[in-house]
C-alpha cells in the first residue's frame, strides 16, 4: 500500500519571547486506507502534529508529503486547494458555520471548489446526512442542533469532497458515551466503505484501542507505535 | 461565487446590524443629496433671477463714439458665435419725465420687440396691457407706474437732453423683477428711439444672452474678435459683477466641502464597522480557510459585503434624499414664493448613488486585507 502520510525529521519550534520546541525529528508514515489513532497527554504535541499534517500549521524543519505531494514547499493557495480536495477535517468543536444550515455546511467544501452546487452533489449531501442520521434536521441552522448532531454534520462535511485523508481532532471529546460510540462506528464504516484514511487524535482509550494502529506522542516524540 | 453567497448570508444572518449600517450610509447619502441639490437649485434659481432678464455680453460704441453703425452686419456676425443664444440691438438714452411738479430721471430703451423678447420676455413680463406696437407707444415699469399713477392708455411727456419734448402713450406695464429697472426703464420701439434722438439708422448697443453666464468673459473676447476693427467695446456680466461671481464660487465650494465631508464620515463609519465584522466573523473565516477557501476568496467576502451594503444604502439614501428635498421645497413654496425649483438632476442622484457604492466598496478594502492575514490555526486551536 502507498503512503498517505510521509513525514521525515519534522520539528516544530514556536519562536517568541521564549522558544518552545514541541516536535523533535518526527518520522511518520501512514498507509493509505488505514484507520489510525494519535494519543498522548495534553501538550504532548499531538495536535500540532495533526495540524502540520493538515497543512494548517507549518513544520520548522523536515519534509511532509501528503498523498505523494510535498506540502512544506507549497504556496498558500496550493495548500488551500489541497485542504479542499484531499483532506477532511473533523474538529473537537465541530466548527460549523452558524449562519448556514446543516446541509449548506456539508455542501460548503464543494461550493468553495466549484462556486455552485449541482443536483448530483446535493443528492450526495443528502445521502451523507442520511448516513450520519441527520435527515430530520438537515435544514436546521447549525445552532439549532444538539452537540452530537453538530459533530455528525461536521463528519458529513468532511466527506463531501471524497477526501483521501480525514484528520479528526478529539471528534468525540465533547460527546456522551452513546454518541461517542455511534460517531466511532460511523467513522469506521466510512473507512471501510470508501477506503478513506483516518488519523484520529483522541484522549479516549476505548476509541484508540479500536483503531488499527495507535501512535503515542510524548514530549514531542513518538514514544510508541503499536499495530493492534 | 462562493464568496458572494457567504457575504450575502453573513449580511442576512445579522439583519439588524446590516440594516443599521445601510441606514447610516443612507442618511449620509440623503444629506449629501439634499445639500447638493438644494445648493445647485438655489444657485440656478438665483442666477436665473439675476441674469435671466439681463444682457450677458453687451457691445457698446468705443469710448469716443456715440453710436454703432452698420449694426445689422454686426448682429449677424455675433449671432454665429458659439454659446450666444440671443442678440438684440438697442438704442438707449436718458430723459426726464415731468408730471405736475414731479420729475423722474429715466432711461429710454428702444428695443426690437421681436429680438428683445429672447432676453427680456416682455410679452410674459408685461402684466397689464401689451408691448408697444407702434412708434408712439411706451411700456413702463411697475414702480414707475405706481409712482406716477400711470395706467394703460395714459399719455406721458418725456424731455430729452436736447430739450425736445415728446408725448408717448402707455401701452402696457411690465415687471422685470428689479425695482431699479422697473423705476428707470421705459421701453419703446427701436425706430421710435432712433427718431426721438435723431440717430438715423444707428444704435447705441447690442445686447446678447449666452448659454453659460460663467464663461461670459471668454464669450466677450470672441465677440470682440468677431467684430474686428469696428470702434466698439465689449462688456460682460461676469467682469461687471465680480463680487457676485466670487460669492457663487464660494457657495459652490462650500457645497462640495460639505458633501465631501459627509461622504468621508460615512466611509470611515462603514470601514470601522466592517473592520469589526472581520473580528466578529474571524471564527467563520478560519473555518472556511481550513476547508480550503483561498485568501483572495476570503477577501472577496468582505468586498462583496461592502458592495452590497453600498448598493442597499445608496438606494435607500437616494430615495430618502429625494423625499427630503422634495418635501423641503414643497414646505418652502407653500409659505411663499421660492426661487428654488424642485427639479432633480437625475445624473446627480445617480452619481451620488454610484459614489456611495464605490466608497462603500473602498471602505471594505481594509477589512478585506485584514481577513487575508487571518490564520485558520488560531481559530482551530482556540476553539
Amino acid at each position: 500500500m502507498a503512503d498517505m502520510i510521509n513525514m521525515q525529521k519534522v520539528s516544530k519550534i514556536y519562536s517568541g519571547a521564549i522558544e518552545t520546541q514541541v516536535l523533535f525529528d518526527i518520522d511518520l508514515k501512514v498507509e493509505e486506507g488505514s484507520f489510525n489513532s494519535l494519543v498522548g497527554q495534553s501538550g504532548s504535541g499531538k495536535s500540532t502534529l495533526l495540524n502540520i499534517i493538515g497543512t494548517l500549521d507549518k513544520a520548522t524543519k523536515g519534509t511532509v508529503e501528503i498523498a505523494g505531494q510535498r506540502t512544506d514547499t507549497m504556496t498558500k493557495d496550493q495548500l488551500a486547494s489541497l485542504r479542499n480536495q484531499s483532506l477532511g477535517f473533523i474538529f473537537q468543536f465541530h466548527h460549523l458555520l452558524p449562519e448556514f444550515t446543516a446541509r449548506e455546511n456539508v455542501l460548503m467544501p464543494y461550493l468553495i471548489q466549484h462556486g455552485k452546487t449541482t443536483s448530483e452533489i446535493e443528492k450526495r449531501a443528502d445521502e451523507l446526512l442520511g448516513l450520519v442520521g441527520l435527515d430530520a434536521v438537515k435544514n436546521n441552522l447549525s445552532t439549532e442542533m444538539s452537540g452530537g448532531q453538530q459533530q455528525r454534520a461536521a463528519i458529513a462535511r468532511a466527506l463531501i469532497n471524497n477526501p483521501k485523508l480525514i484528520l479528526a481532532d478529539e471528534p468525540t471529546g465533547n460527546l456522551d458515551t452513546d454518541t461517542t460510540d455511534s460517531v466511532y462506528r460511523l467513522l469506521r464504516q466510512i473507512n471501510e466503505e470508501y477506503g478513506t484514511t483516518f488519523l484520529i487524535v483522541t484522549h479516549d482509550r476505548k476509541i484508540a484501542e479500536r483503531t488499527d494502529r495507535i501512535i503515542m506522542v510524548e514530549d514531542g516524540r513518538i514514544e510508541l507505535d503499536l499495530i493492534t | 461565487m462562493v464568496s458572494f453567497k457567504i457575504a450575502l448570508r453573513f449580511l442576512k444572518s445579522s439583519k439588524m446590524q446590516t440594516l443599521l449600517i445601510m441606514m447610516g450610509l443612507a442618511v449620509g447619502i440623503a444629506v449629501q443629496i439634499f445639500v447638493g441639490q438644494l445648493l445647485t437649485n438655489l444657485q440656478e434659481g438665483f442666477l436665473e433671477e439675476t441674469t435671466g432678464n439681463a444682457s450677458h455680453v453687451t457691445v457698446f460704441p468705443a469710448e469716443d463714439e456715440i453710436i454703432i453703425d452698420n449694426w445689422e452686419s454686426k448682429v449677424a456676425g455675433i449671432q454665429n458665435i458659439d454659446g450666444i443664444t440671443a442678440v438684440s440691438p438697442a438704442v438707449d438714452s436718458p430723459a426726464l419725465i415731468v408730471k405736475g411738479s414731479q420729475s423722474n430721471s429715466i432711461l429710454v430703451r428702444g428695443l426690437d420687440m421681436t429680438q428683445a423678447e429672447a432676453i427680456y420676455e416682455l410679452a410674459e413680463n408685461t402684466y397689464e396691457g401689451d408691448v408697444p406696437t407702434n412708434d408712439t407707444q411706451v411700456l413702463v415699469g411697475k414702480e414707475l407706474a405706481t409712482d406716477l399713477t400711470l395706467s394703460v392708455g395714459d399719455g406721458l411727456d418725456i424731455i430729452t437732453p436736447s430739450q425736445n419734448t415728446f408725448t408717448l402713450w402707455v401701452s402696457g406695464i411690465y415687471d422685470l423683477g428689479s425695482a431699479i429697472v422697473n423705476e428707470r426703464w421705459i421701453i419703446v420701439n427701436i425706430a421710435s428711439a432712433q427718431s426721438i434722438y435723431s440717430l438715423g439708422d444707428n444704435i447705441t448697443s447690442i445686447e446678447t444672452q449666452t448659454t453659460d453666464i460663467f464663461t461670459t468673459d471668454s464669450t466677450a473676447e470672441e465677440v470682440a474678435a468677431a467684430l474686428g476693427n469696428s470702434p466698439i467695446t465689449v462688456n460682460n456680466w461676469k467682469d461687471d459683477n465680480p463680487d457676485f461671481f466670487s460669492a457663487l464660487a464660494s457657495q459652490g465650494a462650500s457645497s462640495y466641502m460639505i458633501q465631501t465631508f459627509v461622504l468621508l464620515s460615512v466611509v470611515i463609519g462603514i470601514a470601522s464597522i466592517l473592520s469589526i465584522t472581520v473580528v466578529q466573523k474571524s471564527r467563520q473565516i478560519g473555518i472556511l480557510k481550513a476547508m480550503g477557501i483561498k485568501d483572495s476568496q476570503a477577501s472577496l467576502i468582505f468586498l462583496y459585503q461592502g458592495l452590497l451594503l453600498g448598493i442597499g444604502g445608496a438606494i435607500m439614501g437616494v430615495l430618502l434624499g429625494a423625499i427630503l428635498f422634495y418635501g423641503f421645497i414643497q414646505a418652502l413654496s407653500s409659505s411663499g414664493d421660492s426661487i428654488i425649483s424642485s427639479s432633480f438632476d437625475i445624473n446627480f442622484l445617480l452619481l451620488s448613488g454610484l459614489i456611495a457604492v464605490i466608497a462603500s466598496a473602498m471602505a471594505s478594502l481594509l477589512p478585506a486585507i485584514k481577513s487575508r492575514k487571518l490564520d485558520p490555526i488560531e481559530v482551530i486551536r482556540n476553539g
